[in-house]
């Protein structure tokens, strides 16, 4: 056997496969029993392990350090489920390390047998058990899949089963058998090779035997055991290895060092604060090691021992972290998101606070199915619980009262306190110049942009961060319903009061940010423009008025018939329609006001604040008005498809549905609530633009000549009867006309171009801004667009839908530039159009949309022109919008803002903790990809009408995955501010930052200088300050007795260190076995002594050949 | 192939300066018409168009955008969501070749998430050509786009434009998500069943 296994390393490929052919005909009518030998055969040739192995001795810690691969593959033993797993420490591919040199000489160890006698890599930190117990860096093990192995008959069959296998197959690596219940990590084995054979056993007891609780008595076992009794001590190497720990690191180790004060939680509004509840790092186990001792130097018995951990050459710490301390950051965000799985409405909350016998039914049976706040089952019920109870239990007096004040803060409070509220608002609008824009870093600017949030500082981003405080300290969802309210009223009473919000810029809304900022900036810009208007208008005289009222008579019907296209059959249907509309609803033009004025009311009163009392009502008279818009919210969610070409129907139903359901509530509001409609209700496609001719010019046109009035005075006024008379004047023939004409509006030359027909330079005129949109309003624009239709007359109709801007440029064009033609027009909107002197022929298509809407456009100047942009409507339609959140909704808008200030956060925390946490700003990277690609991707259809499309569970479980990796780079955070404290008094920053860095990224880490070092003296001070308060605690005497009775520590007046929690050794002897004549083959003891365990681990091997 | 069986939609952009004919290259594709009195698009325009690859049918919805500076702030919003864009130049007009960086920038400005973009040189049916083919195919490669030269009026390039572009999407993991849900990418040929013989 011995002799032919060589052979087979030699040359392998034949013979391998004429054996494998030999097996597989035996196959047929083999027993269960050779079908498992055949099976494992298999998997070895599979793994190409059925050579001789041999390779490079172990780098010093290889064992932890190198990377592992396991292969497994399943077995059967007359139907009993096995797994067979190769383990292997990967290699460096030179695997053909063996050959010649070594086949030479006469007798070698195989590969397990020199690395179970190296010292390289004794008691790695991380490594497979059976790695550490016997000093393997590649092995087998078969592992029952279900039951455990527990009778001795069948350990043995499956024991020669794996011994065949490795013989059939010249395999020289180790195979192992899980025995016993799986818990007790017992295992036997087997190896062989050329002229050796290693068995390998274990023995798994509770209670140390006392013969055997000391080095003396282990060796004494060996001995024993190779039958070598009087074999010196001198030829045994010992490595021996105690382990302390320490659980309590004190007062001058605890961290946090101070526990967040809750009222600076719940009083901070700013930011976000950072930091634990508790310690994320638990435990701290100092290994004691003497690598190299033989055995006649050890004086290790029941009675004495001279193993004095404080003079061990080597010291060597580990630290156990706990995963779920909780920190501030995900603590914030894991409750915020709580609220995201409510249903209620706004409503719904604000009035479960005080109920009132006269609300309706529903509203009373809402309350009773409502969960109370104590009971509703928490996302990370386990996190807070742990975190809380921990520091409960903690006997510090100052950190239960901490943790006791938070959780009342976060728990016991269901509303905010008038007084508290009043504040939030007055920060969130206040004007504070320092905070808001210049945070903004250059990275900061790329964030919101990259995770659709606000700028930091802004109002939304302001917003954001007191909701998820006012969430987690003043009461949780009813609170943010609180707050809400307040901030929508306040937005109300900025619009009403045309003062523009601070904090936010006078733009057209960022796409790039998230819908509530651009919400936000819309309505900016609507106050922006409704403040330019009314300052115009406070300036202007009485007189002025008056006598521009007196012009407007004519005005109107012109606007009607310039509005009517007849070339577009379609589009004239839908003309007619809305004039219809306008004409049905005449008194209507004033009662947005109405509207304006409830909300103005709540809004002193809510200023106000007198007390609860108070507030009820006026979320009564509030509720009131919304109802109607939550109905009309309801009615749109019919499809809008067919809205869109019934509009006008569906809108007159909805209004006679509006009244009937308002028959209680007074006139004035019946009428709010249906302006409302008016205003909120979003029109069909084609009606929108048109009704931004007509329609609203007509409701609003009042405001809009008063401004006229004041932009241009006397000038503009006389000059504009003219120019009503003009505008058949289309060809250029009348040239008296023209020059009547006064130019308006001009902006400034248009390089050193002259109109065609007139000796004056061409102007390009002052024009009317595009109408700012939000995303969603484009979206839904765009919607209508693709719904008309890819024919021809979808197309035309898109064209001129589109055409406002266009007419509004061609009159503010012809205001600025009397007796201009078209040809001049183009040659400034679109240059490429007039070649060589004449227009493109695709600007001269008969009836094309550019000649038509020349001809119908008047000179008018920008300024005089009626709104394409509708700013009171617009406003109308955020506020309607915000109202109408559900706080689940709110949550949502906000979370990107929240998230991009705790990443922020962390961000500024990494580059801090740059040197001993460089992994901190990748995971910061990966998880602002992550959050990234979430928040670009969440469709915001249907936002509009407040038809939100609520997280699909798998966009929930990502929202989670990202809190989970923010909640994970927190921990790692605390982690390394937790070790800087601990350790800080190492010395130089530098020094302390990169002794955290190594504990961080390594498993084990050898203290420099040993128990005598810097570090090894830090450790030391835990270790006594920790024996100090036990003493204190304990009887000095009985603990002396115990040590004794271990016999694990010398006597000690004032012990440092606590008795070892555990100690191993790993004996070696090279020793001729089974026989006197035998070679000297390698032996192995690993023992490990533990408070509750007693484990040997044995390989015994022997020279087959001589014996 | 029934129209029920679409594989995914796609949302197609075309950029480009006025007068370069955005509006004549789809409207080749899609009508294979070249109709030399198209008025100038106002704002945007759409066009949808059933597309098979390799028996996979794809449904486009194209967005044509009017290239004239006043109308610029009115097409950003369509770039959203958009899978592919398709800048368009013309061969004859060296302006429109300068100004693709600016195109560029806003389309990386205002794109939601990454797209496959395309160059596309027109009217090399022209005799006065300004801009080199050689040009072209370098600012490509410098942009990561695909690139091609084509011509709405003599039709050549144009549906080879929009195969190429559809079909780098479809192979772009990630890109673009399935309309029925069940729906797989065909393979190319139908496997016949095996034949046994019987002795």
């Amino acid at each position: 056997m011995s002799d032919e296994n060589p052979s087979t390393s030699k040359d392998p490929p034949t013979e391998i496969q004429e054996e494998e052919v030999f097996e597989i005909i035996d196959f047929t009518n083999a027993s269960d029993w050779e079908k498992f030998i055949a099976q494992i055969d298999e998997a070895i040739i599979d793994w190409h392990l059925n050579r001789y192995i041999n390779l490079p001795p172990l780098q010093k810690n290889e064992l932890t350090s190198g990377e592992w691969i396991t292969k497994s593959t399943p077995l059967s033993f007359s139907n009993v489920p096995f797994t067979l797993t190769l383990h292997q420490l990967k290699q460096l591919e030179n695997e053909h390390f063996e050959d010649s040199t070594n086949q030479d000489e006469e007798f070698q160890l195989p590969l397990y047998g020199k690395d179970a006698m190296d010292r390289t890599n004794d008691f790695p930190a991380r490594a497979h058990c059976l790695s550490r117990w016997f000093g393997l860096r590649c092995f087998l093990l078969i592992t029952p899949d279900t039951d455990p192995v527990m009778s001795k008959s069948k350990l043995n069959l499956l024991r020669s089963s794996a011994a065949i296998a490795l013989n059939n197959t010249g395999c020289n690596i180790p195979m192992f058998v899980q025995i016993q219940e799986f818990w007790r990590r017992l295992y036997v084995g087997h190896a062989t090779s050329p002229g050796i054979m290693t068995k390998y056993d274990m023995v798994h007891l509770k209670r140390c035997p006392v013969d055997h609780a000391h080095v003396h008595g282990l060796l004494y076992m060996l001995k024993a055991k190779l039958g070598l009794v009087a074999m010196p001590s001198l030829h045994y190497q010992v490595a021996s290895r105690f382990t302390y720990m320490l659980k309590d690191w004190g007062s001058n180790g605890r961290w946090p060092a101070k526990i967040p004060d809750p009222e600076a939680l719940a009083s901070n509004f700013n930011t976000l604060l950072t930091g634990c509840l508790d310690d994320p790092v638990t435990e701290l186990h100092l290994a004691a090691t003497w690598p190299y001792r033989t055995g006649d130097m050890i004086i290790d018995n029941d009675v004495h021992s001279d193993y004095d951990p404080l003079k061990a050459p080597r010291w060597s710490i580990r630290l156990l972290y706990a995963d779920d301390v909780t920190c501030l950051l995900a603590y914030y965000l894991f409750e915020f998101m709580k609220t995201a799985d409510r249903r209620e409405t706004l409503q719904d909350l604000l009035h479960y606070q005080e109920p009132k016998p006269e609300q309706d039914i529903g509203n009373v049976l809402d309350r009773l199915s409502d969960p109370n706040t104590k009971t509703v089952i928490p996302i990370v019920p386990k996190k807070l619980a742990s975190g809380i109870s921990k520091v409960v239990s903690n006997p510090q007096n100052f950190l239960r009262r901490g943790a006791y004040a938070i959780s009342r803060i976060s728990k016991g409070v269901e509303r905010i306190r008038p007084d508290v509220l009043k504040d939030i608002i007055k920060f969130i609008f206040s004007d504070s110049e320092e905070s808001s824009y210049a945070t903004e870093s250059r990275d900061g600017t790329l964030l919101h942009h990259k995770l659709k949030a606000a700028p930091v500082g802004s109002l939304t981003h302001r917003l954001a961060i007191c909701a998820i405080v006012v969430n987690l300290c003043h009461g949780g969802v009813w609170a943010l319903a609180q707050l809400w309210h307040a901030f929508v009223t306040e937005l109300r009473q900025m619009l009403d009061s045309a003062t523009n919000l601070s904090a936010i810029d006078i733009s057209p809304p960022d796409l790039r940010t998230s819908l509530l900022h651009q919400k936000l900036q819309m309505l900016n810009c609507c106050i922006f423009r409704k403040s330019e208007r009314e300052t115009k208008a406070a300036t202007a005289a009485a007189q002025e008025m008056e006598e521009t009222i007196l012009e407007q008579a004519s005005n109107p019907d012109e606007v009607l018939d310039m509005s009517v296209e007849l070339t577009k059959p379609d589009y004239i249907e839908d003309e007619g329609s809305i004039e219809g509309n306008k004409l049905s609803k005449p008194s209507e033009v004033q009662k947005p006001d109405g509207l304006f004025a409830v909300g103005a009311e709540a809004v002193e009163e809510d200023s106000g604040w007198p007390g609860f009392e108070d507030e009820l009502e006026i979320d009564d008279e509030e509720l009131e008005v919304e109802t109607s818009d939550t109905e009309q919210h309801e009615n749109k969610i019919e499809p809008s498809a067919t809205q869109e070409l019934t509009s006008q129907d569906t809108n007159e139903v909805q209004m006679e549905k509006n009244q009937v359901e308002n028959v209680e509530s007074s006139p004035d509001e019946d009428g709010g609530g249906k302006s409302t409609f008016d205003t909120d209700e979003d029109p069909g496609p084609r009606q929108k633009i048109a009704s931004l001719q007509s329609e609203s010019d007509d409701e609003f046109f009042e405001c809009e000549e008063e401004s006229d009035d004041i932009a241009v005075p006397e000038v503009a006024k006389t000059k504009s009867k003219p120019s009503k008379t003009d505008t058949q004047a289309e060809i250029a023939a009348n040239k008296s006309k023209f020059l009547q004409q006064e130019a308006a509006g001009r902006l400034n030359q248009c390089g050193t171009l002259k109109l065609l027909y007139e000796d004056e330079p061409l102007y390009i005129p002052i024009t009317q801004e595009h109408a700012p949109q939000t995303e969603d309003q484009l979206e839904e624009q765009a919607e209508v667009f693709s719904k008309l239709g890819d024919t021809l007359e979808g197309s035309q109709v898109r064209a001129k839908m589109q055409s406002t801007s266009l007419l509004s440029d061609m009159e503010a064009f012809k205001a600025a530039n009397p007796g201009c033609v078209l040809e001049d027009f183009v040659r400034w909107y679109s240059p490429r159009d007039f070649e060589e002197g004449c227009l493109s022929p695709r600007m001269r298509i008969p009836g094309n949309l550019w000649v038509t809407t020349w001809s119908s456009a008047r000179p008018v100047p920008a300024h005089r022109q009626k709104r394409i942009f509708d700013d009171t409507k617009e406003a109308e339609k955020v506020l309607h919008f915000l109202t109408n959140l559900k706080p689940a909704e709110i949550t949502q808008m906000l979370l990107p803002m929240c998230v991009q200030e705790t990443l922020l956060i962390l961000r500024a925390s990494s580059s801090n903790l740059l040197p001993c946490l460089p992994s901190l700003p990748p995971l910061c990277n990966q998880i602002e990809t992550r959050a990234s690609q979430l928040f670009q991707s969440w469709k915001m259809a249907g936002s509009v009408a407040n038809q939100f499309v609520s997280w699909s569970p798998d966009e929930k479980s990502k929202v989670e995955d990202v809190l989970r990796q923010i909640a994970f780079a927190e921990n790692l955070v605390e982690r390394a501010r937790s070790l800087q404290h601990k350790f800080s008094s190492l010395g130089e920053v530098k020094v302390v930052n990169a002794f955290v860095r190594n504990l961080l990224e390594h498993p084990e880490v050898e203290l420099d200088g040993g128990a005598n070092g810097k570090q090894g003296k830090i450790v030391r001070d835990f270790f006594k300050a920790d024996q100090a308060r036990q003493h204190a605690i304990n009887n000095p005497q009985t603990n002396n007795m115990e040590t004794n009775a271990e016999g694990s520590k010398p006597h000690l007046t004032t012990p440092v260190l606590p008795k070892p929690a555990g100690r191993e050794f790993i004996i070696r002897t090279m020793a001729k076995h089974p026989s006197r004549i035998s070679h000297e083959v390698p032996h192995r003891l690993y023992a490990v002594l533990a408070q509750s365990e007693f484990r040997l681990a044995l390989s015994v091997s022997s020279d087959t050949t001589f014996f | 192939m029934d129209g029920e069986d679409v594989l995914t939609t796609l949302k197609i952009l075309i950029i480009g300066d006025s007068g370069v004919g955005k509006s004549s290259l789809l409207l080749r594709f899609t009508d294979d018409k070249f109709d030399p009195d198209q008025s100038a698009t106002i704002g945007v325009d759409f066009k949808v168009k059933s597309l098979t690859i390799d028996g996979n049918t794809v449904k486009l919805a194209i967005w044509d955008t009017a290239g004239q500076e006043r109308f610029r702030t009115l097409t950003p919003s369509y770039y959203r969501g958009a899978q592919g864009v398709i800048f368009v130049y013309d061969c004859t007009r060296k302006d429109s070749f300068t100004r693709l960086d600016t195109w560029l920038s806003e389309v990386d400005t205002y794109s939601t998430k990454p797209t496959i973009k395309m160059l596309v040189g027109n009217k090399i049916d022209k005799e006065d050509r300004v801009v080199t083919r050689d040009e072209g195919l370098k600012f490509a490669r410098r942009h990561r786009m695909l690139f091609i030269e084509a011509s709405a009026k003599t039709r050549d390039g144009v549906e080879y434009a929009f195969e190429e572009l559809v079909e780098k999407i479809i192979q772009t993991p990630g890109l673009w998500e399935h309309d029925g849900g069940g729906k797989k990418i065909k393979l190319d040929s139908e496997q016949q069943p095996a034949g046994l013989c019987s002795c």
